[in-house]
């Protein structure tokens, strides 16, 4: 799929003629170094080898093609050009080559008005549900959060997929296939040894790419002037990985091994969104019904099921100020937290981290125009009861029109085995050049 | 979105005041109190009877300056549909904001509903209407180029005034029907300067408390659809900012398809 989109980006000009297709993009230098040092009573500061492992700091050349090739026909590609000068160091082996990759962010081709039907084939981006951050149906887009940052295209990934779209009136159906699963991006660093045990960490078990595992989903919305209602069901795979752990203990001995492997798990969602506006506020809602691989309860590698819900609201204070507030709940069912306790135990897990039945999330971010050029964001999404958060904020300076500056800090918080917990040594500040041409 | 709310609202209130020609008096609000006589929708009648057009794009210019320092510079493509009430507004210039679109959509019954789409979030968002955000919102309730009845009151003052050049004007004053209007227009009174031979708005003026902002068209598109503002000028009498909008390649009455003016369309490409 890459190469089709390289070669589409190399080819499509000549399709024109005389008539180009719009060339833009950006040049975009980064640093994500770990400097948490400098206020590590705040942060998290962690082992240098560590930071090494999560550092970034090099620049990116994107270049956009796009135009509308005739009427109806239309076709939009991304390709970026990154050197990560961290990368290129990580190993003693890994030479300064290693840094450069080129890869498709975004390519796909529009169809439209084929009998009422909008087509969208390729790799694009597919947010579902209302809010931006924690909505319970963001299914789609996973997330990358080795990749923090301040603008979402970094921290989401595009996916491949067949949208189809058709509309009747105030009626949208949306139809979408994903041929390959792509997880969420999140690093996991485990020790070397539990106790007297020696840990083996493997890589993740994907499902394959066979038919029978193909994304599946579907949306119908109602929209009225200034209200929206949809249903949603999603077949495909949890994005989160689930950790299978075996442990060997030798006959007779106090030693073994402890063996992870990440695994992802099927998941079938019925969800139901909604929004309204009224005055200066927009009110959000949704909710998810979370079918798991797991229907009675007793798998401890397996979610459960759950229902999920969000309600929230962006509401434009005036024309520099504008905040969102968020609060959500899952609960998990068929769930018996001490017997899975108490089976994880048994496994040979000193003290394990088992999930609340109930779970509670707030989100808020404030934006705020400090001048014309100046804007100031920022973001907190708290998970409780076992209290983990992850905190974005940051400037945004343009003191020319094409030319954007941001300095800001990522803060991942919690207790291990925690979404965010587990990334606590991804917190950092960075910085960030960026001019578009 | 401060800067670019106010290039929204000139863009959208752009329409009336382009309707009005390249002079630059009065530069007050007339303050003549309004008068019994015709309804309002006999005195408005003239003036939308003037405005023939169903459709028509353009690509815009737009330079916003203050003290003579240039702020800012947009550039978007303008799609105009009349019979729809709707407007949809295609950013270009400068590359940050190209891909953002912005949709506007009026009715009868004066329920509009705003959406926009921004290409960094990949999302189409409700825009709240009566927000503080004032100058998106009065632009888009009078832009779409032609005054709304559904919306307003309006009254014919009976004053008379001469712009530079020598047009003779009628004044005619609007007032929100309602409060529900005045919320969502977000001004309590506006002053149309018609030039009686043209039957179209010269100048208009907004006010809240006071004026606020003077629009004036400096020259008009003249096509079979009646005139259009091509050259406009805009002072926002508080931030002292001047912001100039220039129409180009304006097509009228090209039967722009409907399906163009949807949540749905301002996503795609």
């Amino acid at each position: 799929m890459s190469r089709l989109i390289l070669a589409s980006l190399l080819w499509a000009p000549l399709a024109y003629g005389e008539i180009g297709p719009n060339l833009t993009g950006y040049l975009n230098v980064y640093d994500y170094l770990d400097h948490s040092g400098l206020i590590a009573p705040l942060l998290d500061h962690h082992e240098a080898a560590d930071a090494l492992v999560q550092d970034r700091g090099g620049f990116r050349l994107q270049l956009r093609l796009d135009d509308e090739i005739s009427e109806g026909i239309a076709f939009d590609v991304s390709l970026n050009f990154e050197y990560d000068a961290v990368v290129a160091q990580r190993q003693p082996t890994d030479r300064p080559q290693d840094g450069f990759r080129v890869y498709p962010k975004e390519g796909f081709i529009d169809l439209v008005g084929l009998g009422g039907f909008d087509v969208r084939a390729g790799r694009q981006y597919l947010f579902w549900g209302r809010f931006e951050w924690g909505g319970v149906l963001d299914l789609l887009a996973p997330w990358d959060f080795n990749t923090m940052g301040a603008e979402k295209e970094n921290f989401r990934l595009a996916v491949d997929a067949l949208n189809v779209r058709y509309t009747l009136d105030q009626l949208n159906l949306t139809a979408l296939v994903l041929p390959y699963f792509q997880p969420t991006r999140m690093a996991l660093k485990l020790p070397e040894k539990i106790g007297p045990l020696d840990v083996i960490q493997n890589d993740a078990l994907l499902p394959s790419g066979a038919v029978q595992h193909m994304e599946t989903a579907l949306r119908l919305q109602l929209e009225g002037a200034r209200s929206l209602l949809g249903l949603i069901w999603y077949r495909g795979y949890d994005r989160i990985f689930s950790m299978n752990t075996q442990t060997l203990i030798e006959p007779g001995q106090f030693t073994g091994t402890m063996i992870f492997t990440p695994e992802y798990h099927p998941l079938e969602v019925f969800g139901l969104e909604g929004e309204w506006v009224s005055g200066p506020v927009v009110f959000k809602m949704e909710a998810g019904l979370n079918l798991t691989d797991d229907p009675q309860g007793d798998d401890l590698t397996v979610s459960n099921h759950n229902i999920a819900w969000m309600l929230g609201a962006d509401w434009e204070i005036n024309g520099d100020l504008s905040l969102n507030l968020q609060y959500g709940q899952t609960h998990l069912l068929d769930y018996d937290r001490q017997a899975e306790y108490e089976a994880r135990a048994a496994l040979g897990e000193p003290d394990p981290y088992v999930e609340r039945t109930v779970q509670s999330r707030i989100i808020t971010r404030i934006r705020y125009m400090l001048t014309d050029q100046l804007k100031l964001q920022i973001m907190a999404l708290v998970n409780a009861p076992d209290t983990n958060l992850l905190g974005l904020s940051f400037f945004s300076w343009s003191p020319l029109p094409d030319i954007q500056i941001y300095l800001g800090s990522i803060l991942f918080r919690g207790i291990e085995d925690t979404t965010f917990g587990r990334l606590e040594g991804q917190s950092r500040l960075f910085s960030e050049l960026k001019v578009l041409f | 979105m401060r800067r670019l709310n106010a290039c929204l609202t000139l863009l959208l209130l752009a329409p009336i005041a382009a309707l009005s020609a390249p002079t630059s008096a009065p530069t007050s609000a007339p303050t003549s109190a309004p008068t019994s006589g015709p309804s309002s929708a006999d005195v408005i009648a003239p003036v939308l009877a003037a405005l023939a057009w169903r459709d028509f794009s353009a690509t815009i210019s737009m330079r916003v300056s203050r003290d003579g320092n240039k702020l800012k510079q947009i550039q978007l493509k303008m799609l105009d549909d009349e019979e729809g009430q709707a407007m949809r507004l295609d950013f270009e210039r400068p590359t940050k904001l190209r891909g953002m679109k912005f949709l506007a959509l009026a009715r009868r019954d004066g329920i509009d509903s705003w959406a926009i789409y921004l290409r960094m979030l990949r999302r189409v968002m409700n825009v709240p209407l009566d927000g503080s955000n004032v100058m998106v919102r009065d632009m888009v309730n009078l832009g779409f180029f032609k005054p709304r009845p559904e919306l307003l009151e309006f009254s014919d003052t009976g004053e008379r005034v001469t712009l530079e050049g020598g047009q003779g004007c009628r004044v005619i004053a609007a007032q929100p029907k309602n409060e529900a209007a005045r919320r969502q227009l977000g001004f309590e009174r506006l002053t149309l300067c018609v030039d009686e031979a043209h039957r179209v708005a010269r100048r208009t003026f907004f006010e809240a408390q006071r004026p606020i902002r003077q629009q004036t068209t400096l020259s008009f598109h003249e096509g079979p659809g009646g005139p259009l503002p091509k050259q406009i000028r805009a002072v926002d009498l508080d931030s002292g900012e001047i912001t100039e909008v220039f129409l180009s390649a304006i097509q009228v009455n090209t039967k722009l398809p409907r399906r163009l003016f949807s949540r749905r369309a301002i996503s795609r490409k």
